[in-house]
């Protein structure tokens, strides 16, 4: 996943596991960009009764770089606080929901929106910021329990979009999880469904696995199985003007200027210190506590990085340090493991990668994945476009605001060229930014593979790594205005099988 | 800082590596404290806005190693290298039968 569970670590704490990063300039509202993070990994609409939430212990934050120091310039930062209406049931809710408001909705959360700018040229650690505050007592809709609890969702849904005034809408909630990928076969030993009959190692005869037949669709054949479908995340949207985002709060119009593009990146922070829930010496409940400043727990910039570039040992690392400091990653980027296992596990398709991989590493680093992954991509490359931010390493969405949205469909047909960003020829999309519907594991399987390693060396890329793909796309329709991810899953009615009655 | 020599050794023979202690009192009498208090801030991408208004009614953390204190009030850490202090509160522990697992 780009981030689930990606770290031995953060895998223990769902609600601040940072999952997906999204940045993209809103197609439906251009002279804004929308910022979405998501949190709590592969949640179960049912998870009942303490439905899943976002921790109020947490500090949650989107992070602006906007002057390629690799550190934070703008930083917009989210708590949040949980309230029970009637603390003497073990509900969730008594009756249907039917509004905000509600005096059945037993179990809700609010939160607050701060802004926090740093000087530029100095970076977080020589300030604290200013502080503004844009919202508090902010309302998050219900989760989705199913028909009877929440019978219009998508109005409770789209009640909790909120704006703040200064061209600044947010939303904070339970959404359709929107990353596609075939966890099942991807993590048993590098599978590609769509390939697999390429797989080094061939799968079992079908009779070990009854009623699947391993050699037809949808376990086989050109589909992969989306392993995220039917679960739901927590989101966390914001829209914002370029205008607030820009280091001289210019709207960007010059795609070739460094000041529209931005780094974006997002984190969880708990505090030092934690206190657990007790009882004291009469038998009261003594509730636990958080003390000391917060500290980074999680990050995430850049999808699938820590989930398949940075090694098992490194990744708690990697969670806790700035982008600022990524180049102490940077040989993970240059000689990235999945480059070396493609061979290896696909004999015979990848010939040209094989070849480059007989010479030392170091005389072959992946200057195109650096670029892409840590500096941006400089002016030259591809016509039109660039998204660097100079020579600081540090992994980031990289967004250049002055790139018009290409579409106003965010449910382009699977396969289509646009799904693959830049590797598609659409400027619109990943790695500029990424948009909700980029199929950002088929654009980093070509690039791993090694399609945009002519970029910047004399090679021929194998035709295998410009078709690499796991076969999914999303479940559930994406949504083309704010807050773009599908509404959550129900409780009530969710599938995660791909062959149940709604595949 | 003088650290009292006694005290250095019982903390070792304990073996104290990292005792947390709730011990706001002490606190006061040690001007190190009061030097440091309010100049540590979390340097981490993700620190947040740090909001003053720390209260002397607050719960104090201390975590002990050595003559390494540090202490957590609200969003405050506060490092100390005191071994007098430090020395001073595992003597406490020690008088009161605290001793390391």
């Amino acid at each position: 996943m780009t981030s689930h569970r990606e770290a031995p670590s953060i895998s223990q704490d769902p609600v601040a596991d940072n999952t997906d990063l999204y940045a993209f300039v809103s197609p439906d509202a251009p002279g804004t960009v929308t910022l979405i993070s998501n949190f709590v990994p592969l949640e179960d609409p049912a998870g009942g009764p303490n439905f899943h939430s976002f921790g109020d212990d947490v500090l949650y934050a989107i992070n602006i770089d906007n002057d390629a120091d690799g550190q934070v310039d703008i930083s917009y930062q989210f708590q949040f606080t949980t309230n029970f209406t009637n603390p003497g049931t073990f509900l969730y809710n008594t009756g249907p929901i039917s509004s905000l408001t509600d005096p059945n909705w037993n179990v809700r959360q609010t939160y607050s929106v701060t802004k926090v700018a740093y000087d530029h040229g100095y970076g977080h650690d020589q300030g604290d910021g200013r502080t503004q505050t844009l919202g508090k007592n902010i309302p998050c809709p219900p989760v989705n329990i199913g028909p009877r609890s929440t019978p219009n969702y998508a109005a409770l849904a789209s009640a909790a979009v909120t704006s703040l005034g200064d061209g600044v809408t947010v939303f904070a909630g339970q959404r359709g999880e929107g990353f596609y990928v075939d966890l099942g076969s991807i993590f048993d030993l590098g599978a590609l469904r769509p390939f697999q009959a390429l797989h080094l190692i061939k799968i079992p005869d079908s009779d070990n696995y009854p009623g699947t037949d391993l050699t037809t669709p949808p376990y086989d054949g050109n589909n992969g199985a989306d392993g995220t479908k039917g679960f739901n995340v927590h989101s966390i949207a914001i829209q914002v003007p370029k205008t607030q985002l820009t280091s001289d709060a210019s709207n960007p119009t010059d795609p070739m200027s460094a000041t529209s593009v931005i780094g974006v990146w997002t984190s969880a922070s708990r505090q030092k210190v934690r206190m657990q829930r007790s009882t004291d010496q009469y038998g009261n409940a003594n509730p636990g506590m958080e003390s000391g400043p917060f500290t980074q727990v999680s990050r995430l910039g850049m999808p699938l990085i820590n989930e398949v570039v940075i090694p098992l040992g490194k990744k708690d690392l990697w969670n806790v340090s700035d982008p600022s400091n990524d180049s102490q990653f940077r040989s993970y980027y240059q000689n990235p493991e999945l480059q070396n296992l493609l061979p290896v596990l696909y004999p015979g398709v990848f010939p040209q990668l094989a070849a480059l991989l007989t010479k030392p590493a170091s005389t072959r680093p992946r200057a195109d994945l650096v670029a892409i992954l840590l500096t941006g991509i400089p002016p030259g490359l591809i016509a039109g476009f660039q998204n660097q931010t100079g020579s600081v390493n540090a992994d980031y969405l990289r967004l250049n605001m002055a790139i018009a949205p290409t579409t106003n469909n965010n449910n382009p047909p699977a396969g289509s060229a646009s799904r693959f960003g830049i590797l598609g020829g659409d400027l619109g999309g990943f790695p500029n930014g990424r948009r909700v519907f980029d199929n950002v594991t088929a654009v980093e399987l070509r690039a791993i593979a090694g399609a945009t390693y002519p970029l910047v060396a004399t090679y021929t890329a194998d035709g295998a790594s410009g078709v690499l793909t796991d076969g999914t796309t999303n479940d559930v329709p994406y949504l083309n205005n704010f807050p773009y991810l599908a509404l959550p899953h129900q409780g009530f009615l969710h599938y995660h099988d791909p062959n149940s009655p709604n595949a | 800082m003088s650290a009292n020599p006694s005290r250095r050794k019982a903390i070792k023979a304990l073996g104290v590596a990292g005792a947390a202690l709730v011990a706001a009192p002490y606190l006061a009498k040690s001007s190190a404290f009061s030097q440091l208090s309010g100049s540590q801030k979390s340097g981490t991408a993700a620190t947040a806005a740090q909001p003053s208004g720390v209260t002397s009614s607050q719960l104090l953390i201390l975590v002990v190693k050595d003559d390494k204190i540090l202490g957590y009030r609200g969003l405050e850490e506060i490092p100390v290298q005191d071994a007098s202090l430090a020395g001073m509160l595992n003597g406490r522990f020690i008088s009161k039968g605290v001793t390391a697992a």
